[in-house]
């Protein structure tokens, strides 16, 4: 008996009648929750087989949560994505996935107005599954752990998407440990804003199919004045969120502050010390969770325990349990403290691979341990620090830019003679995208002219937020641009903190 | 622009070029038509905006005004902004007692 449904199952016998999962709409009961995922089932095992995709392209929320677990119990795989996505992205991800069905915001018909796809914008347009009562007799539940769940799509390092599968057995293992790394309780309220199209995200779902507690979810963090309603009127005392979400809810830290709320999970990316001592501010009564993974360890691989969170000053915390963690160098040898290297882990929480990909699986997955690209180091009691990435890759906007990518574009530019990529920290995207240009002698190209030109040949997201002239990058001996040197180099030259 | 004095009109450029400068530089315009999400405009973008035009004009917005409609196209920003100065400015006019 393993997986998200048999955690809703459980739940549903044990608080029939508790708040499960609230959003702007509508309210449910675990209860009502569970009957409605029953009948979604019902319906999609009325055809089709076990084994077929069904994508989920809908914001956070209720609706989505039923769909979820609905899906999962009609022994389909359940690929949640995010309608905000561009078409293309939308279509190759659709594609690849080839799905039985895809349910999604009506304006998405424009895009796929095929008899596959079922528009649902909200809890009424699930009625006439929800209330299906033909089909196939529920089977009793699946006790295979190799049992594929779950496509979670994250950004791969080439910039496209690539779909993580997670089965009963990851997600088995990755709620146990998160569950003993975080001090929640069936009592919790727990406030989201995160995507369930992202492991963190669904790991809240996760978190109260397991434990009984209760989620409101708002699809989006730009929605504040809802907000800042459910975080006083509905009783909320948990907060799970990525750092641009606690700036945000930070916006007026020293004239509003919520000692309702008990503690916190901050995870996505680092956040920064000014941000963290904002969050203590605005929420005097909270513990405070940093916590670090990836879509391929089912969402985590570290937590910080909120003690440790002065004391241990940066660092991403320890593993969790279940988990085991190596720092390696080139050659793969493994490296003691203080030594930066890249991480690798291995653990039941590690996915299969990549969804038609065995090619990227073999690549990443060697001799059982995941190659996650972070260079990190560990300290003498074995907490870790992210250093940066092996690929000089940074997240800026929630994208993950590949520098190479932009620099090559860059470097085919009249006027440019090299270009070296770097993010600088920002509060609220993360990183903005800065691109440090050497150029051509006697050139007169101009900032304005290089992006102009970018937009024209780059994603949006990727079009570099400022442009700088330098004589000369700092170099190895075997000239390689040495991007750690170089970003120090401009943060001195902006007069900011190296 | 029927209906638009050459106040507001000014209002609307300065947000236009205040969003392409400091929000979204990967766009050479905004359509006036088109809501802001369906130019691009991110979760992130919206929030990095309230701080720009906070700062641009002075004005403090309350998290009670965030909310999708106000914001969803440069006409409502434009038009948001202007209510929200003017009762910036009748709140330090009493404030000062030149009321």
């Amino acid at each position: 008996m393993l997986g998200p449904f048999f955690w809703l199952y459980q739940a549903a016998s044990k608080w029939p009648q508790k708040e499960a999962i609230f959003d702007e709409e509508s309210s449910l009961s675990f209860e009502t929750l569970y009957r409605n995922a029953i009948g979604i089932a019902k319906w999609l095992k009325a055809e089709g087989v076990a084994g077929q995709r069904v994508m989920i392209a809908l914001p956070s929320g209720v609706t989505s949560a039923i769909l979820y677990f609905g899906v999962i119990f009609a022994g389909r795989i359940a690929v949640p994505i995010d309608p905000l996505l561009r078409p293309e992205r939308l279509e190759s991800m659709r594609r690849e996935i080839a799905p039985q069905w895809v349910f999604g915001t009506s304006d998405l018909r424009n895009l796929w107005n095929d008899p596959r796809f079922l528009p649902v914008d909200g809890y009424s347009d699930l009625y006439h599954w929800i209330m299906c009562e033909e089909g196939k007799d529920i089977i009793p539940f699946d006790d295979d752990p190799s049992r594929l769940l779950n496509i979670v799509y994250t950004s791969g390092t080439s910039g496209h998407p690539k779909g993580v599968m997670l089965t009963a057995a990851n997600l088995e293992a990755v709620i146990h440990g998160i569950q003993k790394a975080l001090p929640i309780r069936s009592e919790n309220r727990i406030f989201t804003a995160l995507p369930f199209s992202h492991t963190y995200g669904l790991s809240q779902l996760w978190l109260v199919a397991k434990a009984g507690a209760t989620l409101g979810v708002v699809s989006d963090i730009t929605k504040m004045a809802l907000i800042k309603k459910f975080l006083t009127k509905r009783e909320i005392d948990v907060i799970a969120g990525v750092p641009y979400h606690f700036a945000t809810l930070t916006r007026r830290a020293d004239k509003e502050k919520n000692d309702q709320i008990e503690w916190m999970t901050v995870a996505g990316e680092a956040p920064f010390k000014a941000l963290i001592e904002r969050v203590k501010v605005a929420f005097p009564k909270a513990k405070i969770y940093i916590m670090y993974g990836t879509t391929e360890a089912s969402t985590r691989l570290t937590t910080l325990p909120s003690e440790d969170l002065d004391r241990k000053e940066g660092s991403m915390g320890v593993p969790i349990e279940g988990v085991e963690l190596k720092v390696i160098d080139e050659n793969g040898q493994e490296l003691g403290p203080h030594q930066e290297g890249e991480l690798i882990a291995r653990g039941p929480n590690i996915t299969p691979g990549y969804w038609k990909d065995e090619d990227l699986t073999r690549r990443t997955i060697i001799n059982g341990w995941l190659h996650t690209g972070d260079v990190v180091k560990k300290d003498e009691d074995g907490y870790y620090y992210h250093i940066g990435r092996k690929d000089f890759i940074f997240k800026s906007g929630g994208e993950k830019i590949v520098p190479a990518v932009i620099e090559k574009v860059l470097r085919e530019m009249g006027g440019v003679k090299d270009a070296a990529v770097i993010g600088i920290e920002d509060l609220y995207r993360g990183n903005r995208i800065c691109a440090v240009l050497i150029k051509e002698n006697g050139s007169s190209v101009t900032p304005e002219e290089i992006i102009s030109n970018c937009r024209d040949r780059l994603n949006p997201l990727w079009v570099p937020h400022e442009i700088i002239f330098v004589e000369s990058y700092p170099k190895t001996s075997s000239g390689k641009i040495r991007y750690g040197s170089l970003k120090k180099m401009i943060l001195g030259m902006k007069g900011l903190p190296r | 622009m029927e209906g638009f004095s050459n106040g507001v009109k000014a209002m609307k450029q300065r947000i236009e070029d205040l969003i392409l400068k400091r929000v979204m530089t990967c766009k050479e315009n905004l359509s006036e038509t088109l809501m802001l999400r369906e130019q691009g405009f991110t979760s992130l973008m919206f929030v990095e905006l309230i701080l720009a035009l906070e700062e641009e004009f002075g004005i403090e917005i309350p998290d009670e005004d965030l909310t999708p409609d106000h914001f969803s196209s440069i006409r409502k920003i434009t038009e948001y902004i202007q209510r929200r100065m003017a009762h910036t400015e009748k709140a330090e006019d009493m404030k000062n007692g030149t009321n």
